[in-house]
């Protein structure tokens, strides 16, 4: 099973050789908000101090967001540096096919698919080229198909995200990064433990139990 | 622009039909829906009363199917869907683009409208959606004016909608929420519950009513040719419903500004039902019908003294 990292983008520039030599994979950019999308720069550095699997995630995106990704991607300085795609957004999903790279379908889009039966889920991903999938929920993995690889995304596992940012209260046209580098825990009332808001995004800890047998990769995130 | 308003009740949608909605929807609850079934019918014959109270004013009926469902059910959905198309039903509210795929290959054409919790944001994802035969799309909550044009004047001739500013927006992205399944106890709206941030109180914000009836404007402006006021706490929907007619004939007079409509759009607000101002955003109602009393309480209590004046001000 590989060992992957999810790396905060405000980390990525600080990001050294040693730090990351224990990882098969480093994960960038956000299945939640697209103003955390890497820079060519940010992705150029990693690839000088990683030089395994990187994979870029991407977030639901606007009309003009899934032109820019595209935009982004097919850049020959680029696509070349990227291992693997994990994408979210049906839009990005119906245009990425002209595109020649491995991509893993995003834990938002799998949380829309989990009551297919196991025969849609394998043609859906036969139709787009899928070979592996991100999940935070281990129940589920039972009705993954067996030629798919799952990437699961633990201890942490998303509850919901917002497009108002909630770091500084609008939808923001640009980015002046208020979240960056912060974690912030939440406790809910009467002992329903603890909500962790990261960036635009809120978790909880997975309490199920890891089971490492039909896991492929496990992410892991450095921030609670 | 015209009005889409779901009902709970064949009473609420003769009201809605005959004081100028121009389109109603609703659930059955053999059909899996976002909503639980207490505001859904539960036999056919209601749903068939439904169809021909609505027509009896040349109005226009939908069901709302908007979940994601196993195959094992598609056969049931299509026998039930075959009787209410044969009995006049105008079109389905679908978000599963599987079950959509599956009434392809079987032959089922209807009026297909695109739920919101599709999260279908951009020009790209419609493209894929028009393929399966969508009639009209409803534009996800958080989908800014700014972000809405392509979609809005596609050239694949599919229709766009819009919530009502009070609904435009839920505080996380409503297709993507797990909140409701986190704790049991707390299925209603829990993302209006309080949290501490070391001793500080946290609520996940929301977005400003100014903001929406802002985006309210310029989605006119633009051309969305409906609007939709979701089902729910029945008092409060109907209030919702007048409402928009007010804001709707504020917008169609000549020389309408975005100021003077923000100035008595915002006004409008001030006549909401009593239990909306003092209770809060969604406490003790009609839509809670389906929990429990003690999650009632607990739920009440959780959310503390959440007004809607703090809802406003986005908490």
């Amino acid at each position: 099973m590989e060992k992957a990292l999810l790396l905060q983008r405000s980390d990525i520039l600080k990001a050294k050789r040693d730090s990351l030599s224990k990882y098969d994979a480093v994960y960038i950019g956000s299945d939640f908000c697209p103003h955390l999308m890497p820079s060519v720069k940010e992705v150029q550095h990693l690839r000088k101090v990683f030089d395994k699997k990187i994979v870029l995630a991407t977030p639901v995106l606007t009309t003009q967001g899934v032109a820019g990704i595209l935009r982004f991607i097919r850049r020959r300085s680029i696509v070349s540096l990227i291992d693997e795609m994990v994408v979210n957004d049906w839009g990005l999903l119906h245009k990425i096919n002209s595109i020649k790279i491995n991509v893993s379908v995003g834990l938002l889009m799998m949380y829309q698919l989990q009551r297919l039966s196991k025969e849609q889920l394998s043609d859906f991903f036969a139709q787009y080229r899928v070979k592996a999938i991100e999940l935070d929920e281990i129940k589920y993995i039972e009705n993954i198909p067996a030629n798919t690889k799952i990437s699961l995304h633990y201890p942490l596992r998303f509850l919901c995200f917002a497009r108002f940012c909630p770091h500084v209260k609008k939808i923001p046209s640009s980015c002046r990064q208020a979240c960056y580098g912060k974690t912030i825990a939440l406790k809910a009332s009467h002992g329903m433990g603890k909500v962790y808001l990261i960036a635009n995004a809120y978790f909880i800890k997975n309490k199920e139990r890891l089971d490492r047998a039909r896991l492929s990769r496990l992410v892991t995130s450095p921030v609670v | 622009m015209k009005i889409l308003i779901g009902a709970l009740s064949l009473d609420d949608i003769t009201y809605y039909v005959s004081n100028g909605a121009d389109e109603v929807y609703c659930g059955f609850t053999k059909i899996k829906n976002a909503r639980p079934d207490t505001e859904s019918f539960s036999e056919v014959s209601q749903v068939c009363e439904a169809i021909d109270i609505t027509h009896q004013y040349k109005k226009k009926i939908f069901l709302a199917i908007n979940d994601t469902t196993h195959p094992d059910h598609y056969h049931q959905i299509d026998q039930y869907l075959a009787k209410f198309i044969k009995h006049g039903l105008d079109g389905v509210i679908i978000k599963d683009t599987f079950l959509l795929d599956h009434f392809n290959r079987a032959g089922l054409r209807t009026y297909f409208i695109l739920s919101c919790l599709a999260e279908c944001c951009n020009i790209q994802a419609l493209d894929l959606y028009r393929q399966y035969g969508i009639a009209r799309v409803v534009l996800p909550r958080h989908t800014l004016p700014e972000e809405s044009l392509e979609m809005v004047r596609n050239k694949f001739n599919i229709e766009t909608e819009v919530f009502f500013p009070p609904e435009t927006f839920c505080r996380n992205t409503d297709g993507f929420c797990r909140l409701h399944a986190w704790k049991p106890i707390v299925s209603f709206l829990p993302c209006g519950m309080k949290f501490k941030q070391g001793k500080k109180d946290f609520w996940m914000p929301s977005r400003p009513l100014v903001d929406q009836l802002s985006n309210f404007y310029d989605f006119y402006k633009l051309g969305v040719p409906y609007l939709k006021i979701g089902r729910g706490n029945a008092i409060r929907k109907k209030a919702y419903f007048n409402q928009a007619l007010d804001l709707l004939e504020l917008l169609g007079q000549k020389g309408m500004t975005r100021q003077i409509f923000m100035k008595k759009g915002l006004a409008t607000f001030s006549r909401l039902p009593e239990h909306f101002t003092s209770e809060g955003v969604c406490t003790v109602g009609a839509r809670d019908v389906s929990y429990t009393p003690e999650q009632i309480a607990y739920a009440t209590q959780v959310r503390g003294t959440a007004t809607l004046a703090a809802f406003n001000d986005g908490e």
